[in-house]
């Protein structure tokens, strides 16, 4: 069973099921500002401590945590900086440029797949890229979602909240990494 | 007035995935996008515009087909919240009908006139339609 709870705007989402308790914020109309990670913490804390609170108080016990997981989904759009997929090595750094070839010039999709090791035995960084369209409005982006996973030294809420710093650390310096700074000014990124 | 489509939405359906799907796709997909956000009574005489879950139903069976890069597709809203995607090449015309109660159907013309219809009943005859059309 998968339980969510959102806030009026559908801005938040609190998801809880029987392993899993997740506190989101997304973008739903467009307009809305991204409310950044350590204005988003103290939601967090709150909606984790109340269920901390409640599972004690009905004799249920405290969870045993497995593992913390930070995702930022990033909708890349197309014709902003990059007119098709085989233009995207002007998105992604990674990639070589893959025009002017013989046969392989112009690809209808193009997605990528990666995972790194966060060292110390502290988890993994795992990014994906692929095409898709947008509901709301139905702009064609490349969505590149990075997510850090990995197991807290304990479950104490310090122990999980130094994790989660750690993720949040690790997705945003591997977003600069992944992308080209040149699209970094097209999105108005400052990091 | 068999569904025969899942959802393809990811997990809170702000997207839909196109990969391993083609260009002819994408058009139908943004097409059918464009139809969900009508406004109500977008016809004049009260009809809604086509629900999140027909949406779906419809974007989930252009998934599964294997379009032509000429194919050219036309997307229209239905009354009371259904919607359809025609195919025309030659003399000859496909349409799906998405209905709002969850029916799927189709109908087959050739030098206009209706050749066949009826309801949708599986992935077999999805694609057979398909090649018919080719």
């Amino acid at each position: 069973m998968r339980c969510w709870y959102s806030d009026q705007a559908d801005n938040f989402l609190v998801q809880l099921q029987k392993d899993r308790f997740h506190v989101n914020w997304k973008q739903v109309t467009g307009k809305e500002a991204y409310p950044q990670y350590n204005s988003l913490k103290p939601r967090f804390i709150q909606e984790w401590q109340k269920l901390c609170d409640f599972l004690i108080r009905e004799g249920i016990g405290a969870p045993e945590l497995t593992q913390c997981e930070v995702t930022y989904v990033n909708h890349i759009e197309l014709g902003k900086g990059w007119k098709s997929y085989s233009e995207l090595d002007k998105v992604l750094a990674i990639l070589s440029p893959i025009r002017g070839q013989a046969l392989l010039v112009d690809p209808e999709y193009y997605g990528v797949q990666a995972g790194y090791i966060i060292p110390g035995k502290k988890g993994r960084l795992r990014i994906e890229g692929k095409p898709a369209i947008r509901r709301r409005d139905g702009q064609e982006i490349f969505q590149l979602t990075l997510t850090a996973r990995g197991k807290p030294s304990s479950n104490e809420l310090s122990n999980v909240l130094e994790w989660l710093d750690l993720g949040h650390e690790w997705i945003v310096k591997g977003f600069t990494e992944f992308t080209r700074p040149e699209m970094h000014k097209v999105w108005g990124r400052t990091i | 007035m068999t569904a025969i489509a899942e959802p393809v939405t990811e997990q809170w359906g702000e997207v839909v995935s196109l990969a391993n799907l083609g260009a002819c796709h994408k058009d139908i997909i943004i097409e059918l996008f464009k139809k969900e956000n009508l406004p109500q009574n977008w016809d004049g005489y009260g009809s809604p515009p086509p629900s999140r879950q027909i949406i779906n139903m419809a974007v989930s069976t252009v998934s599964k087909l294997e379009l032509d890069t000429d194919s050219r597709a036309y997307v229209v809203p239905l009354e009371e919240g259904g919607v359809e995607i025609e195919w025309s090449k030659d003399r000859k015309e496909l349409h799906l009908s998405f209905f709002a109660d969850g029916a799927i159907e189709y109908l087959k013309k050739q030098d206009g006139r209706v050749i066949g219809e009826g309801p949708l009943s599986s992935d077999y005859q999805l694609h057979s339609l398909m090649a018919w059309l080719d």
